[in-house]
């Protein structure tokens, strides 16, 4: 299989998608909820886009760990949408954005308990029936431990068994998780699930304090990260891998580059390993 | 439901302590980190109502503009799922709360409004256009308007002038803001009450301005055909320069 390197579609940089004959990811990411019913200028780009390269869409807003009610406008729309763009992967992230009837747009911590388990497992089943394909959910960032009962590999590794959902192992994350917690980053990735991964998150992050840092995709992936990706794909088989970044958006050159860099690890892994073996 | 009442207080307490700053208990935080969720969080929110209303924010203080946001994070209930969205939820808790009366601010409403409907235009779904001719009779051909428009009146006169001069020019004001279909761009024009009929009979149906005729002659008590068909011709000339009418249609 070859592999292949994407990366998120930002307005920042959209022009680039249509116009640099050298920025040619292999697919792009976005946020669907940054795009539904949207007409206009940034509907005509959007189209073009996503005439031109492979859709992932990576969204915000379903809150699969909420103690709220599942949105069901929300979902029909996003099923529309989805259909529309003819999007291969959906992933969302294990956590949460809304409670208490009110949305707040960033991703905070689910407290790992088993009843958590058991509401989110059964929110993913629905949720996979309703939009007629496996949900992909990603091992997101944490600051802190809320209220928690179980270690953060049992419970992910937990839900994404019960539910029969996929993975989008965010190599980035595990990296900050293990900084900011003091677990082993190494032997987190070899517990993971990774016969379930579909894709992997690749970015930068931001160290605000010795001993903490926030996952912000507003810098370029550091070399400690590569390595864990390196170690990572060393466990796995071949599945797509994007590149995020979201702020402080450098030169595209810059971009190509990180793209260029992770293609050369996972052609390492997955081209000439494999080529071996046959 | 399978979440255990406390669990779901937990989330709760977590979302409320980032909404409001009020200080939590719950088991295992680390309180040293916690305030980097609401930091997060508060900055999503600030942003994305900062860039939707980039004239009201130059305009206010900076401790109004905080006071306003902060007042919006901790009491609104947030609703969209589409964060692009949210600064008209904004708008409508500003306005619905009386905080311009507060601030002393009359113009702050009709400043919000207008700024949010710039973006509605710009995102609004696209419509369907009707088939239309570019070359025609402007006075006796029916006129094929562009859909991708909005018509709203103000009080303050804030799409000319700044917002504590507009405070000083009560009055009623017709804007009609608008999507150049070729670009995409949004442009706006003050308008009459009268060019406010000849929009809206336009959106419901293609008429010819000899059509419009006799129901504005009548509605509005202008017994001079002559003039006010001069007074239309040259008024939808203007509009068909700006995109606003696409062309003409039999």
């Amino acid at each position: 299989m070859k592999t292949s390197i994407g990366i998120g579609f930002r307005r920042d940089f959209a022009n680039e998608f249509l116009t640099n004959q050298k920025f040619t990811p292999d697919f792009i990411e976005f946020a669907p909820e940054n795009w539904m019913n949207m007409g206009g200028y940034w509907k005509n780009i959007l189209d073009q886009v996503a005439e031109r390269f492979p859709v992932t869409c990576h969204g915000l807003s379903l809150s699969i760990g909420s103690p709220d009610e599942l949105d069901w406008s929300f979902l029909k729309e996003l099923k529309q949408f989805l259909k529309h763009y003819q999007v291969e992967i959906y992933s969302e992230h294990l956590s949460y954005t809304k409670a208490a009837n009110a949305h707040l747009y960033d991703l905070l911590p689910v407290p790992f308990r088993l009843d958590a388990i058991n509401h989110i497992v059964n929110r993913i089943r629905q949720v996979q029936d309703y939009l007629e394909r496996p949900l992909v959910l990603e091992n997101v960032s944490y600051y802190t431990p809320v209220a928690a009962e179980m270690d953060e590999i049992t419970f992910i590794d937990e839900i994404v068994n019960q539910s029969d959902c996929h993975l989008l192992l965010d190599v980035n994350n595990v990296y900050v998780n293990a900084f900011n917690h003091g677990y082993d980053a190494r032997e987190f990735i070899r517990q993971m699930p990774l016969n379930k991964v579909a894709y992997i998150h690749m970015a930068g992050h931001e160290k605000v304090a010795p001993d903490l840092i926030i996952d912000t995709h507003g810098q370029a992936i550091i070399d400690p990260v590569y390595e864990l990706f390196d170690y990572t794909l060393s466990l796995m088989q071949p599945v797509p891998v994007l590149l995020e970044r979201d702020f402080n958006i450098p030169e595209t050159d810059a971009l190509i580059m990180e793209m260029k860099q992770l293609k050369t690890i996972a052609t390492k892994h997955w081209e000439v390993h494999h080529a071996t073996k046959h | 439901m399978l979440l255990n009442t406390e669990t779901k207080t937990i989330q709760e307490k977590l979302a409320g302590y980032c909404r409001t700053g009020e200080p939590v208990e719950i088991p295992g935080v680390k309180h040293d980190r916690l305030h980097n969720y609401r930091r997060l969080v508060f900055n999503v929110i600030n942003s994305t109502i900062q860039q939707a209303y980039p004239i009201t924010r130059e305009w206010l203080p900076d401790e109004e503009w905080q006071y306003l946001v902060n007042e919006f994070f901790k009491k609104h209930d947030a609703q969209t799922p589409q964060v692009w969205k949210l600064p008209f939820e904004f708008y409508q808790f500003i306005s619905n709360n009386h905080y311009a009366d507060e601030l002393n601010k009359p113009a702050l409403n009709d400043l919000l409004w207008f700024e949010w409907l710039e973006i509605e235009v710009h995102t609004m779904p696209d419509q369907i256009i009707p088939d239309y001719r570019s070359k025609g009779n402007l006075s006796s051909d029916k006129l094929v308007i562009n859909p991708h428009l909005v018509l709203t009146k103000l009080t303050y006169p804030i799409h000319k002038m700044g917002g504590n001069e507009a405070a000083l020019h009560e009055g009623l004001y017709f804007i009609l803001i608008y999507r150049q279909k070729d670009t995409g761009n949004v442009r706006f024009m003050e308008i009459s009450a009268l060019h406010v009929f000849v929009i809206e009979e336009l959106l419901k149906s293609p008429w010819s301005i000899e059509q419009l005729l006799p129901d504005i002659s009548s509605l509005f008590g202008l017994d001079d055909y002559q003039t006010l068909s001069q007074h239309l011709f040259h008024f939808c000339s203007d509009i068909l320069d700006k995109q606003i009418l696409l062309g003409y249609t039999n």
